[in-house]
């Protein structure tokens, strides 16, 4: 499964019966609160076996779907080389 | 008048770098640290620091994390500023927090009961049949019903922490919960469910409430220097000789944050400062309490507003306690059992003269004392107690408190009292 499908499938759970737009901003919804964020990155780093640092710790990253994808992708080819 | 309450957060409030700060800038957090590791045997400093979220994250983790976390921030507040709060309370995992910072549990048992906790709850979560989701923006009343329309003998879902007017979290079996959820939304409610967590505060805790109790029966509790609010009732523990009792009751029994924060409030609490590493609880007191001022100690900025407007306020500064103040208070409020006038004038009258005439000249000086003057102040002591013929196990509470109301701890760990009897229950 690509990595925007299993993205998506994580967030279903939040919005269930809201279409979320891969770039549709996630945090200007007002459907996650201040935790949302820890259970985002717990997933993404056990999904994709990946280490969120301290630095990459920017909103940015993770306002859509297409930033978390790319984040993702950036943060993979790093550990492969 | 200023009245402060401590806040102590639970699971949800970590971050890789928690406690960083605090660790490189304070001796006295750096030495609450490396006691945490010494006593489970591998370095805890290193997984809040670096690596993954998830690793921080998991239960045999985190328990012990967020409570060195919050422990050193209180030491170091105490260092800093030192004006001792009237009110502790803490969330969930924070009311062990809470229970150390007000003398009621030994730093080093505290650690050591948090990782059993931990462990325990690592095996509800690898049986995998609970879930626990926040709810935001639904009347708690409302959720109760849906919970209860939901809710079979088998599958149970139900209110575990009742967090504040619009927002609670609920614990349960996965598909209950998960069916709740489905419900919050179609009713306009938000739904963050926290993935790998256990339902805690709910019954099907009962088994892991029941083995915690057995590990708590071993520790050596101590009297309160000032009142923790208890997460199932929202009042005081009351006798520090129920406290195992009321820690294993908390595993299965919601958590009443919203009732905790209307009685401080109740009580005239003016400022509440969170003794963590993120302003999650801060966030409720807007929402349960917005008349009681919040800040976090864990954050800079918050630190540097309390810095000010604590230490520039002298009626506050004028009671922080110093060894020497403490020990002298001490000598005078213990009941003697002694009635030997020779005895008592000699080992009670005239060294508790000598330490008061040293504390005076203190206070013309306007001098704070120094290592050497602090050890005749609790030598002292100890001769003045042993004359009372107070008891042992007494002392050893006295002297328990003295040190850590001072954040004097790890300076004076090898005074004899606490060396020889090395804290052990006395039976």
């Amino acid at each position: 499964m690509e990595i925007a499908q299993k993205v998506s499938g994580f967030l279903t759970r939040f919005f269930r019966k809201y279409e979320l737009g891969r770039d549709e901003d996630i945090f200007s919804l007002g459907f996650v609160n201040s935790l949302f964020a820890t259970q985002l990155i717990m997933f993404l780093e056990k999904e994709f076996d990946i280490t969120v640092e301290p630095e990459d710790m920017d909103l940015n990253n993770f306002r859509t779907i297409n930033a978390i994808v790319e984040f993702v992708e950036r943060k993979k080819v790093a550990i492969n080389n | 008048m200023e009245k402060i309450a401590f806040l102590f957060t639970g699971q949800g409030a970590q971050y890789v770098g928690m406690g960083k700060t605090f660790y490189d800038e304070y001796e006295v957090a750096r030495q609450t640290f490396e006691e945490a590791n010494d006593v489970l045997g591998f370095d805890l400093t290193k997984i809040c620091f670096e690596g993954s979220l998830g690793e921080l994250s998991k239960p045999e983790n985190i328990q012990p994390a967020l409570l060195t976390v919050s422990v050193a921030a209180y030491r170091v507040y105490m260092k800093e500023i030192g004006i001792a709060p009237h009110f502790y309370a803490g969330h969930s995992l924070g009311e062990y927090a809470a229970l150390t910072c007000s003398g009621a549990i030994r730093f080093s048992d505290a650690v050591k009961i948090v990782r059993e906790r931990g462990l325990l709850t690592k095996q509800i979560m690898e049986s995998d049949i609970g879930a626990m989701t926040i709810i935001d923006g639904i009347d708690s009343k409302l959720v109760e019903e849906e919970c209860k329309k939901i809710s079979t003998e088998q599958q149970f879902v139900s209110i575990n922490c009742y967090n504040s007017p619009l927002q609670v979290a609920v614990a349960g079996h996965k598909e209950a919960v998960e069916l709740l959820e489905e419900k919050v939304l179609e009713m306009d409610g938000n739904v963050t469910p926290l993935f790998r967590n256990a339902p805690f505060h709910s019954p099907l805790m009962q088994d892991t409430a029941e083995k915690l109790k057995g590990y708590l029966d071993q520790i050596t509790f101590f009297p309160f220097r000032n009142a923790v609010i208890s997460n199932p009732t929202a009042l005081p523990f009351g006798d520090y000789g129920t406290i195992a009792d009321k820690l294993a009751v908390q595993m299965v029994k919601p958590v009443k944050w919203q009732k905790t924060m209307q009685f401080l409030k109740k009580y005239g609490v003016t400022l509440a400062i969170e003794m963590g590493p993120k302003n999650v609880l801060c966030n409720l007191v807007k929402g349960n309490t917005p008349e009681i001022d919040a800040f976090c100690f864990g954050q800079r900025e918050d630190r540097n507003i309390l810095f000010d407007r604590l230490n520039q306020n002298e009626m506050l500064k004028k009671h922080v306690p110093t060894v020497i103040t403490k020990c002298l208070a001490v000598a005078v409020s213990t009941p003697n059992k002694n009635w030997d006038n020779e005895e008592y004038r000699k080992n009670v009258v005239e060294p508790y003269a000598n330490i008061q005439k040293m504390q005076e000249e203190l206070d013309e000086q306007g001098a704070l004392p120094t290592k050497e003057q602090m050890i005749e102040a609790l030598e002292m002591l100890r001769t003045v107690l042993q004359t009372k013929k107070v008891p042992v196990q007494e002392q050893i509470e006295w002297f328990h408190h003295i040190f850590e109301e001072t954040a004097t701890y790890y300076e004076f760990k090898d005074f004899d009292i606490l060396q020889e009897n090395k804290f052990e229950k006395v039976t």
